[in-house]
């Protein structure tokens, strides 16, 4: 490791990185500002390194507002009756660790992640970023994609090989070999088959595009039967119903997300999956159906189609905090 | 862990000498037997943390107390903002209302928030969680202040250097 990863930034970096978040922070910064801003974090490693304190503090802000009006609500209350100004800070010491991790388990409520499967995704053989879809090709032709912020591991066996999905979501195209996936909820045998698989950590869901898949869930010893077009999604407990399979877990292999009559909140839901930092919607824009094709991968693009389409605004406070509202001026 | 910390036999001897006293004092300002024990507890295992020598018995009972009295003030202010999380969200919708894990979470998040923000004047503070959590403007949070543009951005700079300062641990709780 560099050895100056963990040299703290100066006081003065860390007053000027201060500045400049005071500058840039009520958005609308000009395209001057932001050059002389990029060349001020380029200038020294410790400039940087200031910078990330300026975001770490912003995350933490941004895991409270996540939380809506009733935590700002909370904090303001609770200054304004306070106990004392001269509140000692030491917990902060022994808070500070727990910060961030508190931070990730909030913000991964949908499911897809937690600090362990983020140890697991570091030390798994096939393994994607956030905002990356990758394919590969087996040697007997299989081929698989893996969508974001995936990882999984390949197990060879001798009658038949296993992938081992950790979290994400991969499709696979059988080839000569029949590859079964397993997550923990469950494992799917695939009989001359195209399918998606996705996990997270409440639940996994197969969509079946050609063939068949039989899935056996954790703890079970007979299969279900799932067919050409049909979809199932199961956990631990159970499984649920059959639904169609829809186009968007076929898509997504391809970087579209395909909406149909889809709400914006569950859009916006699936985008942040492909980008770091905050992406939320206004919760009266949240059930707008929404229909179209939007890229998953091409950064902001598809904000700006739905800015275009729609009477909102896309609203980009920070690099790691992006919301969508209602165009009307407050 | 298995090597030899020179601190150890310190704490031990600082425990043994204090450990009663300080519960019992704690327990005289707040009245419970439990957060007394609570609190002493924690105010060992900070100087675990970041161990420190005393010169003489009165010294380490002077800075004991302080600590004392700083963990109560902690502690009665982590209950007022409980409170005060408990009442926001009885205003909210029942359906909105976090499960129990996750409301520890968020109570935690916020208590780091509030701890960060507590020796700040109340108007940085409040412009700083203005901007931060309810995304105003600068010249919404002047007009709402009745002060200038240009002060909102002072405050902004000055917030966020006391946080990040906090958070890259080069600035320390006051002992």
């Amino acid at each position: 490791m560099n050895p100056g990863t963990h040299d703290a930034p100066t006081h003065a970096q860390l007053e000027q990185a201060a500045e400049w978040y005071a500058r840039l922070g009520d958005g609308g910064a000009t395209a001057g500002q932001q050059s002389r801003w990029r060349a001020w974090l380029e200038a020294a490693p410790g400039n940087r390194r200031a910078w990330q304190y300026v975001e770490q503090v912003g995350q933490r802000f941004a895991g409270v507002r996540s939380q809506g009006p009733a935590a700002h609500d909370a904090l303001s209350r609770a200054r304004a009756t306070g106990v004392s100004r001269r509140r000692l800070l030491q917990s902060l010491g022994l808070a500070a660790t727990a910060g961030p991790l508190a931070w990730t388990l909030l913000r991964d409520r949908s499911g897809t992640g937690g600090p362990a499967q983020w140890l697991t995704r570091q030390t798994a053989a096939l393994s994607t970023g956030v905002g990356e879809i990758r394919q590969i090709s087996l040697e007997d032709g299989s081929r698989l994609w893996l969508d974001t912020d995936t990882a999984a591991d390949l197990e060879p066996g001798q009658t038949h090989r296993q992938l081992r999905l950790h979290a994400g979501r991969v499709m696979v195209d059988t080839g000569a070999r029949p590859l079964q996936v397993a997550t923990t909820h469950g494992t799917a045998l695939p009989r001359g088959t195209r399918f998606t698989i996705s996990h997270d950590a409440r639940r996994s869901r197969v969509s079946v595009f050609e063939g068949r898949v039989d899935l056996l869930p954790a703890g079970t010893a007979r299969p279900i039967r799932i067919a050409t077009g049909s979809a199932l999604a199961f956990d631990a407990t159970g499984v649920g119903t059959v639904e169609m399979a829809r186009l968007a877990d076929d898509a997504w292999r391809h970087g579209q997300l395909v909406a149909d009559h889809m709400p914006l909140g569950e859009l916006v839901e699936t985008l942040s999956r492909y980008r770091r930092g905050h992406l939320g919607v206004a919760p009266e824009l949240a059930d707008w159906p929404v229909m179209g094709v939007y890229p998953l991968t091409e950064g902001d693009r598809a904000l700006h189609m739905l800015a275009e389409a729609l009477p909102l605004r896309v609203v980009q406070r920070w690099p790691w905090w992006t919301t969508l509202e209602a165009r009307a001026a407050r | 862990m298995g090597s030899c910390s020179p601190t150890a036999p310190a704490l031990a001897e600082l425990y043994g000498d204090h450990h009663g006293w300080l519960q019992q004092l704690l327990r005289q300002r707040l009245g419970c037997n439990e957060a007394a024990a609570d609190l002493a507890q924690d105010a060992f295992l900070r100087l675990l943390m970041r161990p420190r020598r005393f010169d003489s018995f009165n010294g380490a009972r002077a800075y004991l107390s302080r600590m004392a009295h700083g963990l109560c003030v902690d502690l009665w202010r982590r209950q007022s903002l409980e409170q005060a999380w408990r009442d926001a969200l009885a205003r909210q919708p029942a359906d909105t209302a976090p499960s129990p894990e996750q409301g520890a979470l968020i109570l935690e998040l916020l208590w780091e928030v509030d701890a960060m923000l507590a020796r700040l004047p109340d108007r940085v503070a409040e412009a700083f969680l203005l901007s931060q959590l309810q995304g105003w403007r600068y010249r919404e949070i002047a007009a709402h202040q009745g002060v200038s543009e240009r002060s909102v951005r002072k405050y902004m700079a000055r917030a966020m250097l006391h946080c990040a300062l906090l958070e890259a641990g080069l600035e320390d709780a006051p002992a």
